[in-house]
């Protein structure tokens, strides 16, 4: 597929999602109150408030060490913050595993390393949540699989091991894994460090395709173009404060 | 030698010989190692006496002029192989053993480790032990003291193993786990059982725990060989599977807990799948270790493939030929470590595919 095409199936995505784009009586995907996170003495995240409407999509830019990434990982529980509170579609994440493990179901994520798992085929990486917390059967959770793959385009790859298959490949699989689980908000952090101009492009696409359907995005990058073209709100970070 | 004869020799570490400094270093190398060769050979082939005419006397193997005595082994074969085990039943003995190479061929031909391959192991472990223990389907009873050679060797190693690889298992994610009291207890036992040779622990399960528990309780000895050997295999082992797991990226944990899975199942099926398959060279390399050091149950009283060997020489008339019954057993157990370390590369191979 060209650049050209691609870029105006963007532009054509781009319409029908904003025309859909309306869902702010909705209550707000992402709440964060005065969060607070210091490692040992350093503060990487100082009093940070954020509001993320269901359904839009954030990018958060800036320099290396400035928390961007603490802030996503926050979101989900991998690091726990120190004081204020975080809401994520009404569930609030705070210390208590179960609340964790429920916020979980509904926030999907994309590692910058991905972290695909080598032991399992594309396909398998993508059907395990699904089947195993998810409660689908091994065919359903296939077919819902295979319907994310191939809208990615790696349906091909199905079958194949991650070590098997190229940067870009390895990014839609991990796209497609974290989307098996239905999330309400899909994390994203620094998906484009590893990938060539055209491969950017195409995970843009990506991305504006699986938008929508009151799905919030929230994206943590150092590309400033691809912030511009996927978000509809960018923010800075800085030193662990938020602008 | 004749190499003393070329003043160039002195450049040998510069490798840029001269042809004659080239031969002359050969011949060094070379002409020691042909001639013991040939010493070999004409023990072990040309001089050496390989069936007993018919009629003749162990003693034809006496005279000062014979190479190897193999007729020894045609002899003694029997008892080297199965040891005390009763002749007119050790057809059983020998279907024990074969019983081994079912599992062995379904390891070599699978294309990769699955539940059925670990299934194949078990059973063929339970029923050689039903083969030569009698009792059922009509089969007269043996007891164990009568049992030994090659089966008891494949029994012990592999009933062993298999019991102590989950212990292993079990002890290395003991080791890592956030309750201080099972982090302790994991690392008191695999400290303690590496810090003791093995042949301490057998003595001590054969000597001692008679004397400690009530008679009722005392399993039998052999029993409490394999449950000695689980033990200590199992506190190595945990060490190669900790190696494994900690050679993990963290990010697996964390894509596996962001995807919602639980930490027991994070680790079931993330963790463990990829830390027992990084962990599979040094896996085979426990084994074949332990394999080897089957041969200290001979010290409670117990025969495996070694201590039959042995008394195969202490039998009168056989005295003396020790140096080519030990050939032959080190012959079986060369033969044996090389088929389970094919059956260990295989294994590798099958992974590597599925390895980042």
């Amino acid at each position: 597929m060209t650049a050209a095409a691609i870029a105006g199936r963007t532009r054509d995505q781009e319409n029908a999602i904003l025309t859909k784009d309306s869902c702010a009586p909705l209550p707000p995907a992402i709440e964060m109150r005065h969060v607070n996170k210091w490692y040992g003495r350093y503060h990487a995240l100082c009093d940070v408030d954020l509001d993320v409407r269901c359904g839009e999509r954030v990018a958060i830019c800036g320099p290396s060490g400035s928390g961007k990434s603490t802030l996503i990982r926050c979101l989900n529980g991998l690091e726990a913050h120190q004081s204020g509170t975080i809401c994520v579609e009404g569930q609030p994440v705070d210390g208590n595993p179960r609340r964790i493990q429920a916020a979980r179901r509904r926030i999907g994520m994309v590692f910058q390393h991905l972290y695909l798992f080598p032991h399992l085929t594309a396909l398998e990486n993508c059907t395990l949540a699904p089947v195993r917390v998810g409660g689908l059967t091994q065919a359903e959770a296939t077919d819902l699989a295979l319907h994310y793959l191939n809208q990615l385009k790696a349906a091909d790859q199905a079958r194949k091991y991650p070590s098997a298959l190229s940067g870009g490949q390895q990014q839609r699989v991990a796209i497609a894994r974290a989307l098996t689980m239905s999330p309400k908000v899909l994390l994203l952090d620094e998906p484009t460090s590893a990938l060539d101009p055209g491969t950017v492009e195409d995970v843009l696409a990506m991305l504006h395709a699986i938008a929508g359907d009151g799905r919030t995005i929230v994206c943590v990058t150092h590309d400033m173009a691809f912030a511009r073209d996927l978000a509809n709100r960018i923010l800075v970070m800085n030193a662990g404060t938020l602008k | 030698m004749s190499a003393s004869r070329d003043p160039r020799e002195r450049c040998f570490e510069s490798a840029v010989l001269t042809r004659p400094a080239r031969i002359a270093a050969g011949a060094v190398v070379c002409v020691p190692i042909l001639y013991a060769a040939w010493r070999i050979a004409r023990w072990a082939l040309i001089d050496a006496i390989w069936v007993l005419p018919p009629g003749a006397t162990p003693d034809v193997c006496h005279v000062a002029s014979a190479g190897a005595c193999w007729a020894v082994i045609g002899e003694r074969g029997r008892f080297i192989l199965f040891g005390a085990y009763p002749s007119a039943e050790q057809w059983r003995a020998a279907v024990a053993c074969l019983l081994f190479a079912g599992p062995f061929v379904l390891t070599l031909a699978r294309a990769a480790w699955t539940p059925a391959v670990a299934a194949s192991w078990i059973a063929a472990q339970v029923s050689a032990a039903a083969l030569l223990s009698g009792g059922v389907a009509g089969l007269r009873e043996i007891p164990i003291d009568l049992w030994g050679g090659l089966p008891v060797t494949l029994l012990l190693s592999t009933a062993s193993f298999t019991l102590a690889l989950p212990v292993a298992i079990a002890l290395a994610l003991g080791r890592r786990s956030a309750l201080p009291a099972i982090r302790g207890l994991s690392a008191a036992w695999i400290e303690a059982v590496r810090g003791v040779p093995l042949i301490t622990l057998l003595f001590m399960a054969s000597v001692l725990a008679p004397l400690c528990l009530p008679p009722a309780f005392v399993p039998d000895k052999a029993l409490r060989t394999l449950a000695t050997y689980a033990i200590v295999i199992a506190a190595y082992q945990a060490e190669v599977v900790g190696a494994g797991i900690d050679g993990l990226p963290f990010g697996q944990r964390e894509a596996a807990a962001a995807l919602g899975l639980s930490p027991a199942r994070a680790t079931a099926l993330i963790v463990l799948p990829q830390a027992l398959r990084a962990a599979l060279p040094a896996t085979i390399n426990t084994f074949i270790g332990f394999f080897k050091d089957t041969t200290l149950i001979m010290i409670v009283g117990l025969f495996d493939l070694l201590g039959a060997a042995h008394a195969a020489t202490g039998d009168g008339r056989w005295a003396g030929f020790g140096v080519e019954v030990y050939a032959f057993v080190a012959l079986v157990y060369g033969a044996l470590c090389y088929l389970i370390s094919r059956c260990g590369a295989r294994l590798e191979r099958a992974g590597a595919g599925a390895r980042a």
